[in-house]
């Protein structure tokens, strides 16, 4: 290939490694060595690398805006949810939580589940550092006393114990929820070729209308129970609160339907498909 | 064209032995119902990967550099299975409707 030629090579490639921004380097450099290879390929089979060429097989093989950014998805899903490199797996949800609204929403809602099972460990771990008078880590104060009333009425072993099952019981859930997702949804390049990504419109609108319902009671019986005051945050004013009244406790149970709803919404839509005889 | 048809289709080229990316292109080529942005197969294959349908390793070429090839694995075979019989009886519905001059 003349200058010209691999000038116009080199820049596919860079606007490919461009739209795949976000994942690991070693998704980007193998897309991008397929992609270079499907190139090589076809001139080969051309037997001519004019410019002509080279041009008519970049056109062929499309914007590498339009798929760069699926092939980088599933090359790091595949390897994180199917070879399990918790790197790859974090990447590809965080890439999955920045393409999508409802990607957003999912990631968004499990971290505040994983910062409450967080903040249930560190309550417990703070509680037993006391206990065993290890006050220059903790301060002189018994974190019961700063801790709201759920966590500071639990024995900290309890507290221990439920936290670290919520961390494992969310961890499965998010790779479910993920495996799930992931193993439905088809790259959006291809919705007009397959007929729409049908799946995946269900399933989003169902984890919305969940998470609307579940943060529209929260708030409202919140709001009607005198849990928190305002526009005061739900999860730091409402737990402190939660058997105050039947009107506290609807709150929270709106606020965990909140944070179920990505697994709720899937698990509506697996069943409903089961219903129907669907796979 | 009938969702999950592309699938269909690479699984059942893939079905017939490995192939690579650029071949797997060429093979859709030859079914002119199946247009495509070539670049599109590749999310595609990934995604298959990503089920467990479809193994890939990388493969010195005899000309050039190497090549990625794909091949069907057990859960690709039982899937191809499925799609297959999925398909004939969406073909025969669709054929009963079309090609029936004396219905109602």
């Amino acid at each position: 290939m003349d200058p010209e030629t691999t000038g116009l090579v080199e820049d596919y490639v860079r606007r490919l490694r461009r739209s795949m921004r976000g994942a690991t380097p070693d998704v980007i450099d193998e897309g991008a060595r397929e992609i270079r290879a499907h190139i090589d390929d076809a001139l080969a089979a051309n037997e001519d690398a004019g410019v002509g060429s080279v041009l008519a097989v970049l056109e062929r093989l499309g914007p590498p805006e339009e798929y760069g950014r699926d092939l980088a998805l599933y090359m790091m899903v595949e390897a994180g949810y199917r070879r399990w490199s918790l790197r790859h797996m974090v990447r590809s949800t965080l890439f999955w939580a920045l393409s999508t609204v409802v990607g957003g929403l999912v990631v968004s809602l499990f971290g505040l589940a994983y910062a409450l099972a967080l903040a249930m460990v560190g309550a417990a771990a703070a509680r037993h550092a006391w206990l065993l008078g290890l006050e220059r880590i903790v301060g002189a104060t018994d974190p019961r006393a700063v801790l709201p009333r759920p966590l500071s009425d639990a024995a900290p072993i309890a507290l221990l114990a439920a936290g670290a099952g919520l961390l494992a019981v969310l961890t499965i859930m998010a790779r479910w929820f993920v495996g799930q997702y992931v193993r439905r949804a088809r790259p959006h390049t291809l919705g007009g070729v397959e007929g729409g990504d049908e799946w995946v419109e269900r399933t989003s609108r169902r984890i919305l209308v969940i998470a609307s319902v579940g943060f529209v009671v929260a708030v409202a019986a919140g709001a009607v129970g005198g849990t928190f005051a305002g526009g005061a945050p739900a999860l730091l004013r409402a737990a402190p609160d939660f058997s105050a009244s039947p009107l506290a406790r609807l709150s929270g149970l709106g606020l965990a339907v909140l944070l179920l709803a990505p697994v709720l919404g899937v698990a509506w839509t697996v069943l409903a498909q089961r219903a129907r005889g669907g796979n | 064209m009938r969702r999950g048809s592309l699938e269909l289709c690479l699984l059942a080229i893939l079905g017939r032995g490995k192939r690579y990316g650029y071949d797997l292109v060429q093979a859709l080529a030859n079914a002119e119902a199946v247009v495509i942005k070539e670049g599109t197969i590749y999310p595609l294959l990934n995604r298959l990967k990503a089920e467990g349908l479809v193994a890939a390793e990388w493969e010195p070429s005899p000309q050039g550099p190497a090549r990625k090839y794909y091949t069907l694995t057990a859960d690709g075979q039982r899937k191809l299975a499925l799609l297959r019989d999925e398909w004939r009886c969406f073909k025969t519905g669709v054929d009963r409707i079309v090609e029936d001059d004396h219905g109602p």
